[in-house]
């Protein structure tokens, strides 16, 4: 979706009230300076609480900057207006179907919220809705791109992220040998999902 | 009169899951043909990504020269793309 960066808005976890935000695409400078600098460098955090995450260990300058070669590649975040990243997404455009073969799909490569804004970690989150929000971009660019919103991901068999991914409609279409989860979100529930969130 | 005032209820944080992460996922993805034109334009690589999951679009457009349009009719070359393909439009985000 060439669109970008645009606005979306968040919710701040202190008074509930929405917050000014865009979606922009993430570079491999963004991913040094606003993610390797500054995600993980709370004082607050010990580094046994960190590395309990599944993404402590992500190098995300060194992912994104991969995927400059990667036509089919797309890098997105959602920043406010102080500067800081409060989520985000890699995804690739020429994904496949595991439900349906020969559909096209986007495939979700990686996912993750600001350390600061996930429950359990911090006392006080600080905002929620920045990680739908980029789940609705990609859903969209699969739209935008002819896809019918389509999209498969993989992620951990937490009730979590269970939780998450059927609120936004996807299905559970298998197990990986390491015990990762498929999901899939199909062209009827991607427009539902669109449709929710104003993009329909 | 004692104050009333009520503790707002509690929001929880980003429920995003760390989602993904996998070395390898070539297994997900489909081959395609990688775009001829390499750029940083984001309305051209829009189009580039379209002719290269339906290269029909691409075989119908195969006259126009990208690098020689301006954005406006870049634009409207990717309506029409989009509206031989029945993409229904988005709507833009508002706040």
């Amino acid at each position: 979706m060439h669109e970008i960066p645009y606005p979306v808005s968040i919710t701040s976890c202190r008074d509930g009230s929405r917050q000014e935000a865009e979606v922009i695409r993430l570079t491999r400078e963004l991913a040094s300076s606003a993610i390797k600098a500054r995600w993980w460098a709370d004082p607050g955090l010990t580094l046994q609480e960190a590395s309990r995450e599944g993404d402590y260990h992500w190098d995300w300058v060194d992912h994104v900057g991969g995927l400059r070669a990667r036509p089919f590649a797309r890098a997105v975040a959602i920043r406010t207006t102080d500067g800081n990243l409060q989520a985000a997404m890699t995804y690739r455009v020429n994904g496949r179907s595991c439900l349906t073969p020969g559909d096209r799909a986007i495939f979700g490569d990686r996912l993750a919220a600001a350390p600061w804004n996930r429950d359990g970690l911090v006392s006080v989150p600080l905002y929620r809705g920045a990680g739908t929000a980029l789940m609705v971009h990609a859903v969209a660019d699969g739209h935008t791109l002819g896809l019918g919103g389509r999209m498969t991901l993989l992620s951990l068999p937490t009730p979590a992220t269970r939780q998450f991914y059927e609120r936004l409609g996807f299905q559970e279409t298998g197990v990986e040998a390491g015990g990762m989860i498929q999901y899939e979100l199909v062209p009827e529930r991607a427009t539902i999902l669109l449709r929710d969130h104003g993009r329909l | 009169m004692a104050s009333k005032a009520r503790a707002l209820p509690r929001i929880h944080g980003d429920d995003t899951p760390v989602t993904g992460g996998l070395d390898d996922i070539s297994r997900f993805l489909v081959d395609l043909p990688e775009p001829a034109m390499d750029t940083d334009d984001e309305l051209v690589r829009e189009i580039l990504t379209l002719f290269a999951l339906h290269p029909e679009m691409q075989s119908r457009y195969s006259e126009m020269d990208l690098r020689a349009m301006d954005d406006a009719t870049r634009h409207v070359m990717l309506e029409q793309i989009r509206a031989s393909l029945g993409i229904p439009p988005l709507r833009r985000h508002v706040r």
